[in-house]
């Protein structure tokens, strides 16, 4: 293990995991704005499915490249042991709890227009799991920039 | 009781200095990542007891001379 390795893969998975916030808060989101406004013109649902196509492939392919990384630091226990290192547990546990309290809250927040207004289960849930993760991929995008 | 507020100050980048050795390869010796030296050097982190008796090795001198609680 070079100490090279260690910045070089450092960036890389924090470049992935940004374009991996940024590809499920499209795909994910254009998908529920989809399901979200049913009657609206014909024209722009197919160009939300077009969108949400190419978004998903996006997620996809970058969904490999993280598992490739992965498997690479995986392979090298002092580099996993560097790159995985205390500090960046402690980021990602404030990663985790600021997820829990957004998940929390858009519970919460869903629960009262609930009883307002009729919301199907699903899509609650989407919304729910949507905001869940996202707040905490940006939460860990932004811990980890600084 | 009135408590007052503790502060670890560290020698980290004085002892860098001494050893005309960048973050990145102090990082490299401890085996984590520049971002971790760089916290824990402006104070942004505290590290563990295990990181602490790391850098304390590697630079040789005792952990209360690099980490003090003022």
């Amino acid at each position: 293990m070079e100490k090279n390795d260690i910045e070089y893969f450092d960036r890389a998975r924090f470049n992935m995991k940004l374009c991996y916030a940024i590809g499920w808060g499209l795909w994910m989101g254009l998908y529920i704005l989809n399901n979200l406004f049913t009657d609206v013109n014909d024209n722009i649902k197919l160009g939300m499915a077009a969108l949400f196509f190419v978004f998903s492939m996006i997620y996809c392919v970058l969904m490999i490249k993280i598992i490739r990384i992965n498997k690479k630091i995986q392979a090298d226990p002092d580099l996993k042991a560097a790159l995985d290192n205390e500090y960046y547990s402690w980021l990602e546990n404030k990663a985790m709890i600021v997820g829990f309290y957004v998940f929390g809250g858009v519970s919460g927040v869903m629960m009262v227009v609930s009883v307002i207004i009729p919301v199907s289960t699903y899509l609650a849930c989407l919304i729910i799991s949507y905001l869940g993760v996202l707040s905490t991929l940006t939460a860990s995008v932004i811990f980890h920039r600084k | 009781m009135r408590m007052e507020k503790e502060e670890l100050t560290n020698q980290i980048k004085v002892q860098r200095a001494i050893l005309n050795i960048t973050q990145e390869d102090l990082a490299g010796e401890i085996g984590v990542t520049r971002k971790t030296i760089n916290t824990i050097e402006n104070g942004k982190y505290i590290p563990s007891t295990i990181l602490a008796i790391k850098l304390a090795r590697f630079f040789k001198v005792p952990v209360e001379e690099l980490f003090t609680l003022k």
